[in-house]
């Protein structure tokens, strides 16, 4: 992402002596950076998502089990020292298919916010930019997709793209994510092309095209990182639920959320196929809203927590 | 396509799917020793009381899984088993069954049923004291009315779909002595006439197509035993039967009994609330654990007259070969399966199943023979054979380009057949055939993918109404259409000559050891012809009231509504 124009010189740092020529002018996302690190809950959350991920990720890996393996000698067996977590109804280790399950669900989180906060802020660009017909029939589109149940109409596809994998889930997923952020980036788009950078550009005869990606869509960047993290975890919820459900992810694969429709209904008699990935659901979340809400914090001038 | 389904089979077929629950293994499964084989099963247990000792009084709330909108049960649309168990206490039927499947004859309706020497003559001596609710005596006509309707004789356009077994073998009825003797004349012997009229409905609803179809649809005008219908809420999706004060014979003990719907999830939590004093468990094991958190449950055990199976259908391209769908058989293990779902429970994992006949019967045995042990190398042996070949580093067996996938339907919601769906694909996927597990609305599973053959594996149960296997004729026998091929409730879609031929001598056969040497004859053959994988004796398992008194798990006998009642 390229740097924005609001550079922030400070001059103490300017021409010291015996340095390198290298100037050494704090960015804005180091001034950023400081104000985040420096916040607890920041710390804390992002120690957790990185914990998580490597539990994700490396976990697997220490089990004595293989995801597709299943112990036909221990059905729906409590944890012992064979199965860690305990066993599911068809004899599959709660250990690894928890940890599995937890890496398709931030993977899907991750990919769902990003291609949400991408289209919201290219489509929310474009209609604030060009105005009149441009942001008639775009903001059209963003309000029919506003009214449309989006759970209702997931469901629906469904068995349209059930055979086409989770990704094109996670594009369905995505679609459906965009539109709030949209409306609120062509209302900073409105306002952002009035700025002399931008007539600027405009009158060296750069594209208009180019003038959006250039110098709008950057300028909103603390807007988009922010509603990106935050889209993490709604991301992560709309997936289990729509698992949940039987709409999201199919077997063989797991998520979180067909582990937990599968843990719920029996949760009271044999509460280790519930606990673990629930667990994890709530922590994964609240992970990734604290780093959020820091960083929000953080780019928010108005905030108090900056200026503390 | 046209579906026949007869009350006696698709009805179960339809409760099946959705009386299964989910399964699993208990912490309590591993200690073999304790475990009871399939012998150890008992007939029935429904904690038999004379009626006497019994309180006056009471209401049983049993809980169903589906609420009823037809309830004219030879009606397409009312072809459940829940019907069945709302209908036989208001209505009339001819015989109850003991718990082995010895027929007597209910003395309210029938008080003498005998078979002459070849089996071409049934009569029944009717019990001229009973009568319809609306005053109408219940004669010989009305018998004669419902043979002639659902043999399919009578003209007009009755929403049955097609004529029943049995009461299209009856060539003639007639008046015998007076009105209150039937005699049915038989075109070919029909040695399971008492499964005959297990639910008997007045002539004027049997002989007009539209009080058929309609006068039994959201109401029941009529009726005829211990109960009366008290009311049928359709908002609260309840059904109160309430003592029928003009019944003639012995006064019911209860006051009333209420069918109440609820998802067969939530059937544990109200039963343990006590807002419910029976349901089925099955082979449910969160279910199972939590119903016996009441103080006062009684979990009732016995044998049930049904199976669970895995349905392969024919009609798909790659499992028209006979050798493909013995491929699948040995590709799948069926302990596994039935182990998965049994543990739980605390029964038997034991896959020995018999599709005719049941554990309880002495004639029960194992006809699997070569087709009922997990063998993949042979599985792969067949499909080699057969042309389906594992390419150097495929993962999937192809013939002609085209790749061996399986689609293996569920209905949404059911952890059971999720279970048997998951572990069938992996177990499949070692030999090469890869299975697409496709979930469906649990309401469309059996009308827009079982019965319309939109599958290519699919797991239920298959149930009996009756103690006698030669009911089963429709669920193995066929092409029953008359020029077109109709394969009705042949859901495998795949039959021989010699399976039809066996059948036709089965129900003509009056000696019970040669039916049950035919039955065994039958069973052997489907597994020659790969017709369904059977993966376990169905489980009775019931949570009841313990002071519930004559009901429970009712394994083959007919349940006697007006001798339920509560214990002092």
């Amino acid at each position: 992402m390229s740097m924005s124009a609001e550079r922030v010189a400070s001059e103490t740092e300017t021409g010291q002596e015996g340095g390198t020529d290298e100037t050494r002018i704090p960015g804005r996302w180091s001034v950023v950076l400081g104000t985040m690190l420096r916040q607890r809950r920041v710390l804390v959350g992002l120690a957790v998502l990185l914990l998580l991920v490597a539990a994700a990720w490396i976990g697997p890996l220490l089990s004595p089990w293989g995801f597709e393996e299943r112990d036909y000698a221990s059905f729906l067996r409590p944890p012992s020292p064979e199965h860690w977590l305990g066993t599911d109804n068809t004899g599959r280790d709660l250990y690894i298919i928890t940890l599995v399950g937890l890496q398709k669900s931030i993977i899907i989180g991750l990919l769902v916010a990003v291609i949400t906060t991408a289209v919201a802020a290219v489509v929310g660009a474009f209609a604030g930019y060009f105005l009149n017909l441009t942001d008639k029939v775009l903001m059209w589109v963003t309000d029919l997709a506003l009214v449309l149940p989006s759970f209702l109409i997931l469901a629906i596809l469904f068995p349209a793209i059930r055979d086409s994998g989770w990704i094109v889930f996670v594009l369905l997923l995505a679609a459906f994510g965009w539109m709030i952020t949209a409306k609120m980036v062509r209302g900073m788009t409105i306002s952002l092309k009035e700025r002399e950078y931008v007539y600027a550009a405009r009158y060296m005869g750069v594209s208009p095209v180019r003038i959006i990606f250039r110098h709008i869509i950057p300028n909103m960047s603390s807007l988009l990182i922010v509603d990106a993290t935050i889209n993490v975890s709604s991301a992560i919820i709309a997936e289990t639920s729509l698992s949940y459900f039987g709409f999201g992810v199919q077997a063989p694969d797991v998520s979180l959320g067909t582990l937990i429709a599968l843990g719920s209904r029996q949760a009271v008699t044999h509460p280790w196929t519930f606990v673990f990935c629930t667990g994890l659901l709530i922590v994964l979340v609240m992970a990734v809203n604290l780093i959020g809400e820091g960083l929000r914090d953080a780019l928010d001038p108005q905030s108090k927590s900056r200026r503390a | 396509m046209r579906i026949r389904r007869s009350a006696a089979l698709a009805a179960p077929v339809l409760a099946l799917a959705l009386l299964a629950g989910a399964c699993g293994g208990g912490e309590d499964g591993g200690d073999e020793e304790d475990v009871p084989t399939l012998a150890d099963i008992a007939s029935s247990d429904m904690n038999p009381q004379e009626r006497d000792t019994l309180q006056d009084g009471g209401t049983m709330n049993w809980a169903v899984s589906d609420f009823i909108s037809q309830y004219m049960l030879h009606h397409t649309d009312g072809n459940l088993a829940v019907n069945v168990d709302i209908l036989q206490s208001v209505m009339p039927r001819a015989h109850n069954f003991d718990d082995e499947g010895i027929p007597v004859p209910y003395e309210p309706f029938v008080l003498e049923s005998s078979v002459n020497e070849d089996g071409s003559e049934v009569v029944f001596t009717l019990n001229p004291e009973a009568e319809w609710s609306d005053g109408e005596p219940i004669t010989w006509e009305d018998y004669a009315a419902q043979v002639e309707t659902l043999s399919g004789r009578t003209e007009g356009d009755f929403g049955h779909g097609g004529s029943a077994a049995g009461y299209r073998d009856i060539e003639e009825v007639e008046q015998g002595a007076d009105e209150y003797e039937v005699v049915f004349h038989f075109s070919t012997p029909y040695g399971e006439w008492p499964g005959l009229f297990d639910v008997l409905y007045p002539k004027e609803y049997m002989e007009d197509p539209d009080e058929f179809n309609e006068g039994y649809l959201e109401d029941i005008p009529v009726t005829a035993g211990p109960f009366e219908v008290g009311e049928i809420d359709k908002t609260a999706q309840r059904v109160t039967v309430t003592r029928d004060d003009d019944w003639w014979g012995e006064p019911a003990k209860l006051d009333s009994i209420t069918f109440a719907t609820y998802e067969i999830d939530a059937m544990a939590g109200v039963f343990v609330n006590k807002e419910i004093d029976a349901f089925y468990v099955g082979y449910d094991a969160p279910s199972y654990e939590r119903a016996q958190e009441r103080e006062d449950a009684r979990i009732a055990r016995a044998i049930d007259n049904g199976y669970r199976y895995v349905e392969v259908n024919a009609d798909r391209d790659a499992l028209s070969d006979v050798d493909v769908r013995h491929a699948v058989m040995l590709g799948i293990s069926r302990e596994s399966l039935a182990a998965a779902s049994l543990e739980g429970v605390e029964w038997p994992s034991d896959p020995t199943a018999n599709r005719l006949i049941r554990s309880n019967q002495p004639a029960f045995q194992d006809n699997s023979g070569e087709w009922g042990a997990r063998d993949p190398e042979r599985a792969a042996e067949l499909l080699d054979g057969a042309g389906w070949v594992l390419e150097e580093g495929a993962e999937v067996r192809t013939k002609d380009g085209e790749e061996l996938v399986l689609e293996y339907v569920t209905p949404s919601g059911l952890q059971t057949t999720l279970n048997e769906a998951e572990i069938t694909q992996q177990q499949l996927a070692e030999v090469g055939i890869k299975v697409e597990i496709n979930t469906v609305p649990s309401n469309d599973f059996f009308n827009e993918y079982i019965y319309r053959g939109n599958f290519d594996l699919s797991s239920f149960v298959q149930v009996g109404s009756t103690p006698y296997a030669g009911e089963s004729y429709e669920n193995y026998g066929g092409p029953f259409g008359d020029g077109e091929e109709d394969w009705g409730n042949n859901l495998a879609r795949t039959s021989t000559p010699e399976i039809n031929d066996k059948y036709d001598e089965l129900i003509q056969e009056t000696d019970p050891e040669r039916y049950y040497e035919i039955a065994n004859e039958i069973d052997t053959l489907l597994w020659e012809n790969a017709q369904g994988i059977p993966l376990f004796q169905r489980t009775g398992i019931w949570a009841v009231n313990e002071r519930l008194a004559n009901f429970g798990a009712e394994g083959m006998s007919s349940v006697v509504y007006e001798n339920i009642g509560y214990t002092g």
